[in-house]
């Protein structure tokens, strides 16, 4: 994955999704992103997975932790039918790092888990 | 319509009707949306004593601090038409369910709620003994089967025909200030639950991001960049007493500034994992009442503890500035004691604070929140007719909305 996550950074604003829809999808949605943001509101435990070319990413704050694409998360659209992350190989910049306001996303490298 | 949805709701509840209206471009052509925009939604819904959210072209959008919206109604404590800031993420899930402003008047015969998703909503039925904010909301978002599901709710104090009563945003306070909680009970409406599954489309997509990084860029000159609630509760003059509680910090949708932190008192504050704890603490969204706790000489967790029962009851935390106890014990027996009119009420629209009054209003009008306005000098006339035009492709007289602007600016 071309992108660095630093999870205890991630504020929970949800622009990345945002973001990785305008790549996707050229549209602003949260359902069309290879990002999607969970939230356990009342623990204010929350942090970001990312559908990947072969896994899910997940940003846990306690450790990032690796998941295979069907064990990711469900929802009104669940990240199985969701694009893997390309790392926005159509565009010069990545838009989930450009709009991260807290820098918890980075342009970098990590490995996946196969 | 790019940018907007081109969609009002108007949900009657006493006859149980829901209407789904068209917003012609000229609409926005000449309120932009927001404030504006309800202030003209009340003259036109007014005799159904209407409570207005509005969204602003910006909200839910890449625009920094956009999940601003508005809610606008009479308040039962002023007589007055007035104004309070929607933050966390309602309004952006509101613009995704497909509507730009929401005008819900009359009152239900039996406690109920509203279900706006998918560009419809529904009235429903909703059980008459859960009237605890954070329960109603549990509730929700269990029968409703979604978890981003946002919802506005008021809590037992406001059911209870409480004059402060406040809207809840999910679980946590709300600038609201205006006593809406009560117009919310006084209408059987239990909660507004609102989920956006849509997309939001924009007519020059590189063009508008491009306006929005800009912004995101000047954000980083604040001094309240990157996190700002100590910095606030500092400018009253208080020391927030958080490091021993202090878990994580919180932005709204989109905000390149959180001014809010999640604070734990019923596990350790560096607990990361998601426990068994349920309800391990707090969200902190009032600083100034926060403050305010903290100079009666309570300590960081039991400010908290007083937060967290506002909260539940659905108490505006501006009643603080009224209590005469500082010992939490005493503060929390006048805390469930209040029942008179208050007296920190202030004009007719929320501001957090005096300084850049007019930059918060244009805030409120846009779809940005106003206290990130506050925080950081964003407001650019010109880059925001550009972005409206990036947009939505429709162009907006900046002069005559500058000037209705002033006009509502106290
Ligand atoms: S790098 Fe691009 S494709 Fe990958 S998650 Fe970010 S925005 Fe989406
Ligand atoms: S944009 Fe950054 S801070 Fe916001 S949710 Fe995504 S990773 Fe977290
Ligand atoms: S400044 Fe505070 S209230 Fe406003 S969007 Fe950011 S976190 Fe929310």
């Amino acid at each position: 994955m071309e992108l660095k996550i630093t999870p205890l950074k991630c504020t929970g604003c949800g622009a990345c999704e945002i973001a990785c829809s305008m790549y996707q999808d050229e549209t602003n949605s949260t359902m069309v992103s290879s990002i999607i943001l969970h939230r356990e509101e009342k623990k204010n435990y929350f942090g970001i997975m990312i559908k990947t070319q072969k896994d899910v990413y997940l940003a846990r704050p306690e450790g990032p932790e690796w998941l295979s694409q069907s064990e990711g998360a469900s929802g009104p659209k669940p990240i199985l039918l969701r694009p893997p992350c390309d790392g926005c190989k159509n565009r010069e910049d990545k838009l989930c790092v450009k709009f991260c306001p807290s820098g918890s996303i980075e342009e970098g490298f990590t490995e996946e888990a196969g | 319509m790019d940018l907007y949805n081109g969609r009002l709701l108007v949900v009657d509840l006493t006859t149980g009707k829901v209407e789904i209206n068209t917003l012609k471009e000229d609409f926005f052509e000449e309120n932009v949306g927001g404030i504006l925009g309800n202030i003209h939604l009340f003259e036109e819904y007014e005799e159904m004593d209407p409570l207005i959210i509005g969204t602003g072209p910006f909200t839910g959008t890449l625009f920094p601090g956009s999940c601003g919206g508005v809610i606008s109604a009479r308040s039962p404590l002023t007589g007055n038409l007035s104004h309070s800031p929607v933050t966390w993420f309602f309004t952006p899930e509101m613009k995704l369910a497909g509507f730009d402003h929401v005008v819900i008047g009359g009152a239900a015969e039996d406690p109920s709620f509203l279900w706006i998703r998918n560009e419809n909503a529904v009235i429903r039925e909703f059980p008459e003994d859960i009237i605890e904010s954070w329960e109603i909301t549990d509730y929700l978002r269990h029968e409703l089967g979604d978890d981003r599901v946002q919802i506005l709710t008021t809590g037992t104090y406001g059911f209870d025909g409480g004059l402060n009563a406040q809207i809840i945003e999910n679980y946590w306070n709300s600038f609201e200030r205006y006593g809406f909680g009560g117009l919310m009970a006084g209408k059987n409406l239990r909660a507004i639950a609102v989920r956006g599954l849509g997309d939001i489309l924009l007519a020059n997509p590189e063009k508008y991001m491009k306006g929005c990084l800009k912004v995101l860029n000047q954000t980083k000159n604040s001094p309240y960049y990157p996190e700002a609630f100590e910095k606030l509760v500092h400018s009253y003059s208080a020391d927030p007493g958080i490091e021993e509680i202090k878990h994580r910090v919180d932005g709204c949708f989109n905000c390149p500034i959180p001014c809010r932190v999640f604070v734990k008192y019923n596990e350790p504050a560096n607990e990361l994992s998601s426990t068994d704890i349920e309800e391990p603490g707090m969200l902190l969204t009032d600083f100034e009442a926060f403050a305010i706790l903290r100079k009666k000489g309570l300590n960081g967790e039991k400010a908290a503890r007083v937060m967290e029962i506002l909260s539940r009851k659905g108490i505006d935390p501006g009643v603080i500035t009224s209590t005469k106890t500082n010992a939490f014990e005493g503060l929390l027996k006048e805390i469930e004691e209040i029942s008179g009119i208050k007296e920190h009420v202030e004009g007719d629209i929320f501001l957090i604070s005096r300084n850049n009054i007019a930059n918060q209003i244009v805030a409120y009008t846009f779809g940005f929140c106003p206290v990130l306005s506050h925080m950081a000098e964003i407001v650019d006339y010109e880059l925001f007719s550009q972005l409206i035009m990036d947009g939505a492709d429709i162009e907006v007289n900046m002069v005559e909305v500058e000037g209705r602007i002033n006009k509502i600016t106290p």
